[in-house]
């Protein structure tokens, strides 16, 4: 569905059936990502008669607009889109730099996320310069880092659970398809947001983080970390799983997403 | 111990099932930074250690696994229940739900898993996912046959009053497919030079919705140029589709070079021994189908058989190679058997050491030919006199694959003797088999097209065509010598 928020188109995947009332699950994606890395949840949760939006954050995937340049403006936006659509109870599930937009959320409109799933997370999300500075010049290496460190040692030689799929180039087209910048101006959000851990702890909503064993991106440790700076926090560890949780493990990453948002 | 593992580690990354050794995990496993983590997770080496660093020193930055790790591990883990290191034969129908949720879930594209081997089946998935990593697509879907692919992958687009634009130069099966059969269902083709891309361009009509070509054209052995045809098929707003059965992606990855779709027969080269019959479709997922939705409906528009589904706008660049895999295969049912994949696999393990050695012989043996005073002509784009040598150096550095043609002087009467007198080279129709064939296409494989269509392909009515095997090669130019003398008398 196509909504505007600011005076932009911003396009979700999944539907809010008329007459819904209770929490609308809200996805949101990681760096230079859209909402088809939410597609098999989003399916899941529309045909199990629930209220759920994958949203494309702005110039993200189907949505115009122009990069959000915080973690903290990015938050903002989802209340406001939340606003736009009378939502008044979510439950939010954030990958990566989605993650802290998530967080931040939650943090900072109380009961109004009542449930929240973090996912490959870790507050500060430091970047390295050499990450960051391959991406400010929008390089092929940039991308090939994402994808080689983003995913777990058991992704680079596939055997992955849905049918004749190649998770790794199916990520990297995505950020291939990104607009120059973006992914830089996503990597610079992650890497500038300071209030992670202050906001970490003024979230009421019941949160659950899950997070891969193979995470070199946001590793299990920092992941251990900010669970136990999160009130009413309870961590899901996901086997042979890198940062890609949802297409590296999908199955697993559905069972930990229903117990979150459900 | 040290050297190995840091040689190791170059092509690869670090792996605990892989490599197994602190040093191949440790040098960018963030836990063991800590605090330095906290300054960058995303291999920062600055963060590390100093005997991390020297030993992380020998990678000169992230790569991929190499084809030939890719050829032999893809798409499979090591089976957890029995340790199997072979792909299982997986040779069961259906696939057992845990609960009512799983199954509704997993016939709604909601969940992954199995549920009925028409439409995926794990040990073919594991072909699937090789092929896919091999060619650098997003996904593939595996079939019956060759021809079984063609199909899939021309009406995953196509419907009643579409519009293909292809080489005049095909293969027989295709050019039967394409001219005969489609426009029954009421898809026509138009047939274009192949060497001209501002004729692939210029037959576009509004209703077109694929170019189509062969890498190396089977029998006259066009070189098809890549980058060219892509770029004139994106100009037009239209993915390139490209049968790339000959050239095999050991020699030529067409979605390196622009192509949008690519097609193998695997009975040939890739499955390599003339035992399995078998065909995959490879998604590159670049195509925006979103940019001219009225053009791909297929992909765009709502699909009532899966609940107005919306291919393109939920799935993005896996969405051609779902709706092939969710529509076609439930549908049409060209499916690949467990039995048949697992035979595949084995080809495809050997497949660069077969393909080195089948180009090298054809090679050879195109070289002799040329020089034969009983033959016309070679059309072997290995040879400095094909119009495309330059082209095929430039696309296919490794060679240009081991099927090609030739004319004996004395004509077709000629070239019937010549493969009635060859006696280790079979006479059959297939191409890509461990062992050295031979067939006359003007009376076989393209004997539906008439004189005209067949000057057109570039198909003399003498010519021989040879598929080179893998034999020890002075055996096979010892049975050409013979045959030629035969054919002269």
């Amino acid at each position: 569905m196509y909504f505007e928020v600011d005076g932009e188109r911003v396009f979700a995947a999944g539907n809010i059936p008329a007459g819904h009332s209770g929490p609308v699950l809200l996805l949101v994606h990681g760096a230079a990502m859209d909402h088809s890395v939410w597609v098999y949840h989003t399916r899941y949760f529309t045909h199990t008669g629930h209220a759920v939006l994958a949203v494309d954050l702005p110039a993200h995937g189907r949505s115009e607009g122009a990069p959000l340049d915080s973690i903290e403006a990015q938050a903002a936006w989802l209340e406001r889109c939340l606003d736009v659509l009378s939502i008044s109870l979510a439950a939010v599930a954030g990958h990566s730099m989605g993650a802290l937009a998530a967080l931040e959320l939650a943090a900072c409109t109380g009961a109004r996320v009542q449930r929240l799933a973090l996912l490959g997370a870790a507050v500060p999300m430091a970047v390295s310069p050499q990450l960051l500075e391959e991406a400010a010049a929008d390089s092929e290496l940039a991308r090939d880092m994402m994808m080689l460190w983003g995913h777990g040692s058991r992704a680079h030689l596939g055997g992955n659970s849905v049918a004749g799929i190649n998770i790794i180039k199916s990520a990297m087209r995505l950020l291939e398809a990104a607009p120059a910048g973006l992914l830089f101006a996503d990597l610079n959000a992650c890497n500038s947001y300071q209030h992670g851990p202050e906001s970490a702890t003024r979230i009421t909503a019941a949160t659950r983080l899950i997070c891969g064993t193979q995470d070199k991106m946001t590793p299990l440790r920092a992941a251990r970390d900010l669970a136990a700076s999160i009130p009413t926090c309870a961590i899901d560890v996901i086997a042979d799983c890198g940062h890609i949780l949802m297409s590296e493990q999908p199955e697993q990453t559905h069972r930990h997403l229903v117990a979150a948002l459900l | 111990m040290l050297r190995a593992a840091a040689q190791g580690c170059r092509g690869h990354l670090p792996s605990r099932r892989l490599f197994g050794s602190a040093i191949g995990v440790n040098f960018v496993d963030p836990a063991i930074l800590s605090p330095a983590y906290r300054r960058g997770f995303f291999f920062n080496r600055a963060a590390l250690p100093c005997r991390l660093q020297r030993r992380e020193s020998t990678l000169s930055g992230p790569k991929y696994p190499g084809f030939d790790t890719l050829s032999l591990h893809a798409g499979h883990q090591p089976d957890s229940a029995t340790g199997s290191r072979t792909v299982p034969i997986y040779q069961s129908v259906a696939f057992v739900f845990n609960d009512h949720d799983e199954a509704a879930s997993r016939f709604n594209i909601a969940r992954s898993g199995y549920v009925y081997s028409r439409i995926a089946n794990p040990t073919v998935a594991a072909l699937e996912e090789r092929l896919a990593m091999l060619e650098d697509g997003v996904g593939a879907v595996a079939t019956a046959s060759g021809m079984a692919a063609i199909h899939l992958a021309l009406v995953t687009l196509a419907s009643s009053g579409s519009h293909i634009v292809a080489s005049r130069a095909l293969y027989g099966g295709t050019h039967n497919l394409l001219t005969y059969t489609l426009p029954r269902f009421g898809i026509s083709t138009t047939f274009v030079d192949p060497r001209d891309p501002e004729a692939f361009a210029a037959a576009v009509r509004p209703e077109t919705v694929l170019m189509f070509t062969e890498t190396v054209a089977n029998p006259g052995g066009e070189v098809a140029d890549i980058p060219a045809l892509a770029d004139a098929a994106h100009a037009a707003g239209v993915p390139l589709m490209v049968d790339a059965t000959l050239s095999t992606p050991y020699l030529l990855q067409p979605l390196r070079m622009g192509a949008d779709i690519v097609i193998h027969s695997l009975t040939k080269f890739i499955g390599g021994h003339g035992a399995t019959l078998g065909g995959v479709v490879i998604d590159g997922g670049r195509f925006d189908w979103m940019q001219a939705p009225s053009r791909f409906p297929t992909l765009c528009a709502p699909y009532a058989g899966f609940h107005d589904l919306n291919f393109a706008e939920e799935f993005g660049p896996t969405a051609y190679i779902i709706r092939a895999r969710r529509e076609g295969l439930r549908d049409f049912g060209a499916a690949l058997s467990a039995m048949s994949a697992s035979q595949l696999l084995q080809g495809v393990e050997t497949l660069s050491l077969r393909m080195d050695k089948h180009v090298s012989n054809a090679q050879t043996v195109a070289e002799y030919l040329e020089a034969h005073a009983a033959v016309e002509r070679v059309a072997y784009p290995g040879l400095v006199s094909h119009p495309d040598h330059e082209l095929a150096a430039r696309l296919l550095p490794r060679g240009s694959g081991a099927v090609f043609s030739f004319e004996v002087c004395g004509g077709r009467e000629a070239g019937r003797k010549l493969i009635e007198s060859l006696e280790l080279i079979s006479h059959l129709a297939n191409v890509g088999d461990a062992k050295s064939l031979v067939i006359h296409p003007a009376s076989t494989t393209h004997s539906r097209m008439d004189d005209e269509a067949l000057a057109e392909a570039g198909i003399a009515p003498g010519m021989v065509r040879l598929s080179i095997g893998l034999e020890n090669v002075d055996d096979l130019i010892a049975d050409l010598a013979r045959a030629l003398h035969r054919s002269q008398k």
